[in-house]
């Protein structure tokens, strides 16, 4: 019965639409358009990151059933991800980005205390689209792919050498050091900052108020630490030497953890 | 080809004193003709330090304002005819000179000398922005200290930025003890931060100290570790490549020429 | 201590070497630095001179300089005399 070849399940991550990979495509369609119009009231204004799993789809067809989500309810959709590789009820697990295009991330580490959220953490959010923002241009570079131009993407510094003490680099964007930057050097981003080497500065990202904004190290240690509008620094006991991190906000906090 | 060499740091009281009287000492020892430079006017130090301070008659502000020629103002040292000290002014401060005057002066003297020293004074203000404005090739010193290195770190950004790319190493005054027992910092933790060439590591030592009471730099002292450090870093910026000394041991040179001859 | 060494011909220590050319050498940074007091010095030397000599206060000039020769600065002193004002 095509009753059962659309399958809404909704977790903290975010809705997965179950396809049914043997049906039709258009009736696919037609169920899918059916049962998101019974739905619309349940799924009310939430922002959610909607997934499509089970079913290889064409872009031209990921670009129609996003179409049918995005005007039979008042979700605010940020963005779809295809195939993955598990779920499970709490849990979900994409694999990191690298150059054969995989995307891992597991939440299960992190997400503990946002067990209560339905909606996915706005960092996460802006981290994921910058991610698969980098897939899906690449996937649909011969066309042009609506979701990618809702997306913000930010101009980037590449700087290439470290940073020493005194240099202040300010960009009006997100920030990538291909190197290290030095205690008494400071980085002011109006975006994300990414450094390749040891952060032992000071570093501003989301400057001046972007929430979403994170800053990653490899060897994470700085002096001060400030995103958007709030600022902290590790203290002595919990300092890690030489190890990856990243630091962003959730819950009006600076939140640090490891890569 | 003549160089001119600055010596400097940031942070105040690390050496550079200490290392341009040795090395400047050293390099007139082997035979270059050498004019040492002190560019910390208003807090003179360099002839003290040489055991020059009462041959002064003109000094840099004198030369640079034109009320007598360089030479009058040069003092050769008794000790050795290739050596000459240009002392700075102790009634002046830093605005008595400016950046460009520096440099005319530097390229007097690099037609009489093989190596003009310049003893950077501590900071990044006048004082700083002139010493370096002649100089081709620059030093920078540190103690392994975290303050000492930051502002090393800070000086090494500023040179770069002003064309002195490249500036060499010099870590003074450490302590084999210390740092045995992980109390103080190696030669390969400044490095990583710093991240420019070693020129030379000389141990602390208490002949230095000695040295300075007397005004006779450490290099003239056989027995002296640091001496030896600084000889070798002379040797260096000569061109010759001299391995770096064991400083677990406490011998000396003295101590070596003894073992050879007995 | 010191002058036990002295009476046996060794060598000064070295800190009282330091300390010797530390004194002569602060002597003549404060005589430099000090420019009031050289102001005062100069004119109070005029009147002294002038109570007993006729002088040129145009070309009188004092100054304090380093000799090669001696260990401490001199004065060296420019008294051009016009007229002697007391005779014996």
């Amino acid at each position: 019965m095509t009753e059962n070849s659309v399958i809404f399940k909704g977790n903290r991550d975010g809705i997965i639409i179950y396809l049914d990979e043997n049906i039709a495509y258009e009736d696919l369609k037609y169920e899918l358009n059916k049962k998101l119009k019974d739905s619309s009231t349940f799924f009310g204004d939430t922002s959610a990151t909607i997934y499509f799993h089970g079913r290889r789809l064409t872009s031209f067809q990921e670009e129609e059933l996003t179409y049918l989500v995005k005007n039979n309810t008042n979700l605010k959709v940020n963005f779809f991800l295809e195939n993955h590789q598990k779920y499970d009820n709490n849990e979900i697990e994409l694999q990191k980005i690298n150059s054969n295009n995989k995307i891992i991330r597991n939440y299960k580490k992190e997400n503990e205390e946002n067990t209560k959220k339905q909606e996915k953490p706005k960092f996460r959010k802006s981290l994921e689209e910058k991610i698969i923002d980098a897939t899906s241009h690449f996937k649909n570079r011969n066309k042009k792919d609506k979701n990618i131009e809702k997306l913000n993407l930010s101009n980037t510094k590449y700087h290439k050498g470290s940073l020493r003490n005194g240099m202040s680099l300010s960009f009006d964007g997100s920030v990538v050091i291909v190197g290290d930057v030095n205690p008494g050097a400071e980085i002011i981003s109006v975006g994300n900052v990414i450094v390749l080497g040891s952060l032992k500065g000071v570093v501003h990202a989301g400057y001046t108020n972007n929430q979403e904004a994170f800053v990653a190290a490899i060897c994470f240690n700085p002096t001060q630490i400030r995103i958007a509008d709030l600022i902290t620094y590790i203290p002595k006991e919990k300092r890690v030497l030489d190890a990856p991190k990243m630091a962003y906000i959730e819950n009006s906090k600076i939140y640090i953890s490891d890569l | 080809m003549s160089e001119v060499i600055v010596i400097t740091s940031g942070k105040g009281g690390v050496g550079k004193t200490t290392a341009s009287a040795n090395i400047g000492m050293s390099l007139a020892t082997k035979g270059y003709t050498v004019a040492l430079l002190d560019a910390d006017i208003g807090l003179r130090n360099l002839d003290v330090v040489m055991g020059l301070e009462n041959r002064i008659v003109y000094d840099i502000v004198d030369v640079v304002d034109g009320n007598c020629r360089i030479k009058q103002a040069l003092i050769k040292d008794k000790r050795n005819p290739n050596l000459f000290l240009l002392p700075a002014a102790q009634t002046k401060d830093k605005e008595a000179v400016l950046p460009g005057q520096m440099q005319k002066l530097c390229s007097s003297l690099k037609e009489d000398f093989d190596y003009v020293i310049i003893d950077c004074p501590a900071g990044i203000e006048r004082g700083f922005k002139n010493a370096i404005s002649g100089a081709d090739k620059a030093i920078v010193i540190t103690t392994p200290e975290v303050s000492a290195v930051r502002d090393a770190d800070r000086i090494i950004g500023l040179l770069e930025a002003n064309n002195l790319s490249n500036p060499k190493l010099i870590l003074n005054r450490i302590r084999m003890d210390m740092v045995n027992r992980g109390d103080m910092m190696t030669l390969e933790d400044i490095t990583e931060i710093l991240a420019i060439d070693v020129l030379g590591v000389v141990p602390d030592d208490e002949s230095v100290i000695i040295s300075t009471n007397r005004g006779e730099p450490a290099v003239l002292d056989i027995k002296s570790r640091a001496g030896q450090a600084f000889r070798d870093i002379s040797a260096r910026i000569s061109g010759e490549d001299v391995p770096f000394m064991d400083l677990n041991t406490k011998e000396n040179l003295f101590d070596k020429l003894k073992k050879a001859f007995s | 201590m010191e002058n036990l060494s002295l009476i046996f011909g060794k060598k000064k220590s070295s800190k009282s070497v330091a300390k010797d050319r530390l004194k002569l050498v602060l002597v003549s940074d404060r005589i430099n630095c000090n420019d009031q007091m050289f102001i005062n010095l100069k004119n109070d030397v005029l009147k002294t001179i002038s109570n007993y000599l006729e002088i040129d206060e145009n070309a009188f000039e004092i100054e304090i300089i380093n000799s090669e020769k001696e260990e401490s600065p001199i004065i060296n002193a420019q008294v051009p005399i016009k007229n002697v004002k007391f005779r014996a």
